[in-house]
């Protein structure tokens, strides 16, 4: 087995990932306290259980990314020829699933104490002496909640699109749009004390919902991108088009390539693939295969070990492929032919084969030779 | 929902947000009852729920009337209100249930913090915390450790529990007046009762309990205004009050 050769990122951008750990162990440090204090201040407030537990939630992809990128950056080996440039991506699509889940259990906690009117109890609190009530102390403590990850999320917003970290930037959008669930708690619990017992509820539903959403957003991206999609950006999560055009501008800037195709996927961060090259004349040598690769890999920093195939043609799609359509490429029929229509020329093949037990053989040779050529034509 | 991208509804939800919190400090009663508690008891009836548990509740044999910390506490509360009292004597399960059905304002019965109701009904904060002891009889010798001790302990309450957990040898009896008979006995109990029975302390503590009444689920106004009252008033068993009846 031969590996892949190692990754090493730019000193720029290196730079900048440092930054980002630096960020997120800022973040973890934060929603620590933040955990801390809401949870001392928590009632029985359901909007204020869910926006602790979202809280609690927004902690898993900081944790996650700092995890997985000591793994990411292990050479490629033996065993993972392809080396672990994934595993953030997995690592994230596990964790979101997780927060969805949780999302669905607030939802329907919040739901039975809504149908059961569940009226929820905030009574006195006393801090250094000072008696208030307690929806007061809560509300403080939501607001502290509110301030900090918007700062880190407007932070960390930039370097995710840097980098082209799709986990750090669902992380600074969680951050970023946590103050929404501050505020719909804070919202929820002056509800309560305004008399409105179903606030509460139907604060705590809709952070539930928020949480679903997110978290149903990110199994969703680290699906579509776990399946190879087209590389897309990570803010807009549209078509990366600006990389893909200067590839196929890189490889037909060569002198001696007349066309070529590219087929990118993306792995966590780095984009690869295989390229395709029609030459001018005659086959390429192996050393100008290898000096397009390398000119690939020069064309963005995330391009990385793209291997270079020298084909007749570019055709923009390929024949759908079999393993029969293999076998019988190698006894000499054209490749790309379709499942059905190789069985309907194998069944006649045999009907003909029968056949020859009956006819002079001469009528069987000449029905052979017609049919050859029948054959051919459809293909051409 | 990234609606921070809207500012349109990003000013909306702060506009609400900072009317509510004007309102709220602006208005006269915040937080509010949904159910109107408070406002009913001020001058109007108080109804509660009383369920006897000594020294907490006490039932009078003369008159039904009930005594005890916490009942002589809430007259006090009633005066104040300028309400009247209407005190209904029941089970402990049963007044809680009709708590959570709003047909009584207040229960009181020695509930504990650690009420399994507490999910179901407003308990208020601790209005007394009293310490499990082991204390000895004056003219006995003193006790300096729990472990491998024989101990006299009220039978099924909380104290048995906790000397066996500390190793101890609790003596479970029907009461701890007949403590010093048994061959003069240390006793676990709570601080309170122990000097109440007159006790001295040995300064080993095996736990805590404590004690709160209970109002209904979510009047928050009502709950607010008891604990505020509590808090200034801090009910507590004096030293006449036995845990067992003379």
């Amino acid at each position: 087995m031969m590996p892949r050769a190692p990754y090493e990122l730019p000193e720029d951008k290196q730079r900048k990932i440092r930054k980002a750990i630096r960020l997120e162990w800022i973040t973890i440090f934060f929603l620590v306290t933040i955990g801390v204090v809401m949870y001392l201040a928590m009632g029985q407030s359901q909007a204020m259980k869910a926006a602790w537990i979202e809280d609690v939630l927004s902690l898993i992809p900081p944790i996650v990314f700092l995890i997985s990128i000591r793994y990411r950056s292990r050479p490629p080996d033996e065993r993972f020829p392809f080396g672990l440039r994934r595993a953030p991506l997995l690592a994230f699509l596990a964790s979101s699933a997780a927060v969805t889940v949780l999302g669905l259990y607030i939802l329907g906690d919040s739901v039975i104490k809504l149908a059961s009117a569940h009226h929820p109890s905030i009574g006195m609190m006393e801090i250094f002496g000072w008696r208030m009530w307690a929806g007061w102390v809560m509300i403080a403590a939501l607001v502290y909640s509110m301030v900090p990850p918007l700062i880190l999320g407007r932070m960390k917003l930039p370097l995710s699109r840097e980098l082209h970290e799709k986990t750090l930037h669902a992380d600074a959008a969680m951050n970023k749009a946590d103050w929404m669930t501050g505020g719909a708690a804070i919202i929820g619990i002056v509800g309560i004390g305004f008399g409105w017992w179903w606030a509460d509820g139907v604060a705590a539903g809709l952070i539930a919902l928020d949480v679903i959403y997110d978290g149903a957003t990110h199994v969703r991206d680290a699906i579509f991108t776990l399946l190879d999609q087209r590389p897309t950006q990570v803010e807009s999560h549209k078509p990366d088009e600006a990389v893909e055009a200067r590839l196929l501008k890189a490889l037909r800037s060569l002198d001696w390539v007349e066309d070529a195709a590219v087929r990118v996927r993306e792995e966590g961060q780095l984009y690869s693939g295989e390229a395709f090259v029609v030459s001018r004349d005659g086959p390429p040598a192996p050393r100008q295969l290898a000096d397009a690769s390398r000119r690939l890999c020069e064309t963005d920093w995330r391009a990385h070990a793209f291997v270079v195939q020298p084909v007749d043609t570019t055709p923009s799609r390929e024949e759908p492929f079999s393993p029969d359509s293999c076998r019988v490429h190698r006894c000499g029929l054209p490749s790309g032919c379709r499942r059905s229509k190789l069985r309907e020329r194998k069944d006649h093949e045999d009907r003909l084969d029968e056949e020859a037990l009956h006819r002079p053989v001469e009528r069987y040779l000449q029905r052979r030779d017609a049919d050859g050529r029948g054959a051919a034509q459809d293909d051409r | 929902m990234d609606l921070s991208r809207r500012p349109l509804c990003c000013a909306a939800a702060w506009l609400y947000v900072g009317w509510m919190l004007a309102a709220g400090v602006g208005c006269d009663r915040f937080p509010r009852d949904p159910e109107g508690t408070l406002d009913r008891i001020q001058g109007g009836v108080m109804r509660v729920g009383v369920a006897e548990h000594p020294p907490w509740v006490v039932r009078d044999n003369r008159d039904d009337s009930p005594r005890g910390v916490e009942p002589e506490s809430i007259r006090d509360l009633a005066k104040e209100l300028d309400s009247h009292i209407e005190w209904v004597w029941t089970g402990e399960s049963e007044a809680l249930d009709a708590l959570v059905r709003y047909e009584l304002d207040l229960v009181l019965g020695g509930l504990t913090a650690d009420s399994p109701w507490k999910s179901h009904v407003a308990l208020t904060r601790p209005y007394h915390t009293a310490s499990i002891i082991v204390a000895v009889h004056p003219s006995s010798t003193a006790v300096t450790t729990v472990e491998a001790t024989r101990i006299a302990v009220r039978r099924a309450s909380r104290s048995e529990t906790l000397v066996k957990d500390h190793g101890g040898e609790p003596v479970p009896l029907a009461t701890l007046l007949a403590a010093d008979a048994q061959e003069g006995l240390p006793i676990a109990t709570e601080a309170w009762e122990a000097r109440a029975l007159g006790y001295v302390a040995t300064g080993i503590k095996l736990g805590e309990t404590s004690y709160v009444m209970a109002a209904p689920p979510g009047e928050n106004a009502w709950l607010l205004h008891l604990e505020r009252f509590l808090r200034r008033n801090r009910p507590q068993p004096g030293d006449t009050d036995r845990g067992d009846p003379p």
